[in-house]
């Protein structure tokens, strides 16, 4: 680990005011990316901006039709939240399974979102659900906000505040686990509107993505039986030494008739 | 610089506690369950391009974790070695010696229909399935 110097911010708009001064800041929330990353020198930022714990980035509550989530809320709030289990139970059930009980217990939505990992969880229920990125600066719909590997539509020194998350009509998440480190090797997040159906994709491709193919033969027959003849192109997927490309392909395809069956059932 | 004198070396008799134990002379309850648990990898990895490690954390390199063992029950059943006068064999390895041919048969046993007769480890889900579908078209 490189030495950098350590700001504990006392309100949000004193952390801008940290990040504007310093441009090789980073924000801290719950860490569990950005620590290990600075433990194998893979970063090297001036200061660390601590947000962890600021009210404003906490709060569950649902308001206006829409489950409304502080940045900083941590992965194990979510799974545990009465009120997320009531209002959308597959985004508990998503947040249960990510990590491990340490990493559930510091990470945080925010943190994870803006990291936009290709193997993060939130990132498929965010997209499906289409959700809201509510920053310091401004509102960014999902479909605009995920950019591919680690890149967001977060301009320097915007702060995640917030997450909205339109209540759907039925929603579930399957993710085949990494077996190593937990992330999905593939997850899929299906989730249906009065009016749509989305499919959004994490871990196989290299970055989140919406299977168009998916969302119109489901608003067709909502039935994994309507997934048979489709297939997501393996030259798009991401390929390491533990699943081949045309593997993963496959995977988005079994995940997602998987997740259309637990939509069906819930 | 070469000498041939040995060093003068004095223990300092404070640290000799008589308090410490060897770890090979421990046994826990269900340690030997331990020794059946093995990553998928038997070693590092490294990108033959680049030269990066591959297997560089526990988020790459998987560790087996307790609660990913099954119940499994543990019988004795010993029988002297007939190659020397002790009987003794070493049993170094005694959980692996057992666990990756069991597990390397059962795999077999199940693709067996398929016509796969021979597959090396690690038997990753990927691994497998590449192997299903070549024998599935081919």
């Amino acid at each position: 680990m490189f030495e950098f110097n350590y700001l504990q911010a006392k309100s949000l708009s004193e952390a801008a005011t940290f990040v504007a001064a310093h441009p090789d800041a980073k924000l801290l929330a719950g860490g569990m990316t950005l620590l290990p990353t600075l433990k194998q020198r893979l970063a090297q930022p001036s200061h660390l901006v601590d947000i962890g714990g600021l009210p404003e980035l906490r709060g569950i509550e649902v308001k206006d039709g829409k489950l409304a989530l502080g940045a900083a809320t941590r992965h194990h709030e979510v799974a545990a939240s009465a009120v997320v289990r009531q209002a959308l139970p597959a985004l508990a059930y998503l947040a249960e399974q990510i990590g491990d009980p340490q990493v559930r217990n510091r990470g945080t939505i925010g943190g994870s979102v803006a990291n936009n990992d290709p193997a993060a969880d939130y990132p498929a229920a965010v997209l499906a659900l289409g959700a809201t990125i509510v920053t310091t600066r401004r509102e960014i719909a999902a479909d605009d906000f995920f950019q591919g590997l680690f890149s967001t539509a977060l301009k320097d020194g915007e702060i995640v505040v917030r997450l909205l998350f339109p209540l759907p009509q039925r929603a579930a998440y399957v993710k085949f686990p990494h077996p190593a480190s937990g992330y999905a090797m593939t997850g899929v997040f299906v989730a249906t509107t009065k009016t749509s159906i989305r499919v959004a994709v994490t871990g196989a491709g290299p970055g989140v993505f919406r299977w168009s193919a998916a969302e119109s033969a489901l608003a067709k027959k909502l039935d994994p039986s309507a997934l048979d003849g489709l297939a997501v192109n393996a030259a798009d997927m991401n390929e390491d030494f533990h699943a081949t490309r045309e593997y993963r392909a496959n995977l988005v395809k079994v995940m997602a008739k998987r997740a259309v069956q637990k939509l069906l059932a819930s | 610089m070469s000498d041939a004198h040995a060093a003068n070396r004095r223990e300092d008799l404070r640290l000799i506690t008589g308090r410490g134990r060897y770890t090979a002379d421990w046994s826990l309850p269900g340690q030997l369950h331990a020794s059946f648990l093995r990553s998928d990898r038997a070693h590092a990895l490294y990108d033959p391009g680049s030269g990066q490690l591959l297997t560089g954390s526990f988020s790459d390199y998987f560790m087996p974790r307790a609660g990913l063992i099954p119940d499994i029950r543990l019988n004795d059943h010993p029988v002297p070695s007939k190659t020397n006068v002790l009987g003794a064999k070493g049993v170094g390895e005694s959980g692996c010696t057992a666990s990756l041919p069991t597990l390397a048969n059962a795999t077999l046993d199940a693709l067996w229909p398929l016509g796969i007769q021979h597959l090396d480890m690690p038997f990753t889900p990927s691994k497998l399935w590449h192997a299903m579908q070549a024998a599935k078209t081919g």
